[in-house]
């Protein structure tokens, strides 16, 4: 189990050419928040590391117009 | 002149009227500094992701213009002293000018709003048109990614 071999995961903006990513898709964007509403890393997404950087910038401004939670509800306090 | 967009977050308790007010000023302060408004858009009152100020849903108001680089600041100073304001944001438009937001607008991407002497900004040109269409798709295609999060947390 533990050396089995996954199948490498490939970036998916990478995969559809994405060359911006939109902080107005909240719907697209949710996708790489965790239940938390952290960013999920890339080791988990396959995101690459340029396309990484855009979607933590968009996912940023998205949470300051509340487009996206920084906390996701149910783990406020 | 560059292309900025900005969106604003409206108490969802203001009426109509000053909504129509806010939209103006905007505009005003626009078309005074000889900028020009692309698009304008009101994406109604949205449940936010977390209360601003207790409120739980707000307006947005989204524009879309081509303007010289004093008029974000202008704003900026404008939407600070302004109470019904509840958040604001103004980027630089990467990439190709956004399309409107309604609903799901698919299908017709590539076609950008006006102005196709000047397209956009800073925009990779080559690769900017197939990017817009299948910007289209990544909602669906997101999926697979979508689920591996739960397994860890």
């Amino acid at each position: 189990m533990a050396f089995e071999r996954r199948s490498r995961k490939t970036c998916r903006f990478c995969e559809n050419t994405i060359l911006h990513i939109d902080y107005k898709d909240e719907k697209a964007l949710r996708r790489y928040l965790s239940e938390r509403g952290k960013i999920v890393p890339r080791r988990i997404t396959g995101t690459c590391a340029w396309h990484q950087r855009k979607l933590t910038l968009a996912i940023k401004r998205g949470r300051h117009l509340a487009l996206l939670p920084f906390v996701g509800v149910g783990y406020r306090r | 002149m560059r292309f900025y967009e900005t969106t604003i977050v409206l108490d969802p308790q203001s009426e109509d009227a000053i909504i129509e007010r806010e939209v103006e000023k905007v505009t005003n302060t626009i078309a005074q500094a000889e900028g020009q408004l692309v698009t304008t858009q009101k994406w109604g009152v949205k449940r936010m992701a977390y209360p601003i100020q207790k409120h739980a849903q707000a307006h947005y108001v989204h524009f879309v213009y081509q303007a010289p680089p004093s008029v974000p600041g202008e704003l900026e100073s404008m939407f600070r002293i302004n109470e019904t304001i509840l958040r604001h944001l103004t980027v630089l438009v990467e990439g190709p000018l956004p399309k409107a937001r309604t609903a799901e607008t698919e299908g017709e991407a590539t076609s950008t709003v006006s102005d196709p002497a000047e397209p956009a900004p800073a925009a990779q040109p080559t690769a900017a048109p197939t990017a817009a269409t299948t910007a289209e798709s990544s909602p669906d295609t997101t999926v697979a990614v979508a689920d591996e999060p739960d397994k860890t947390s």
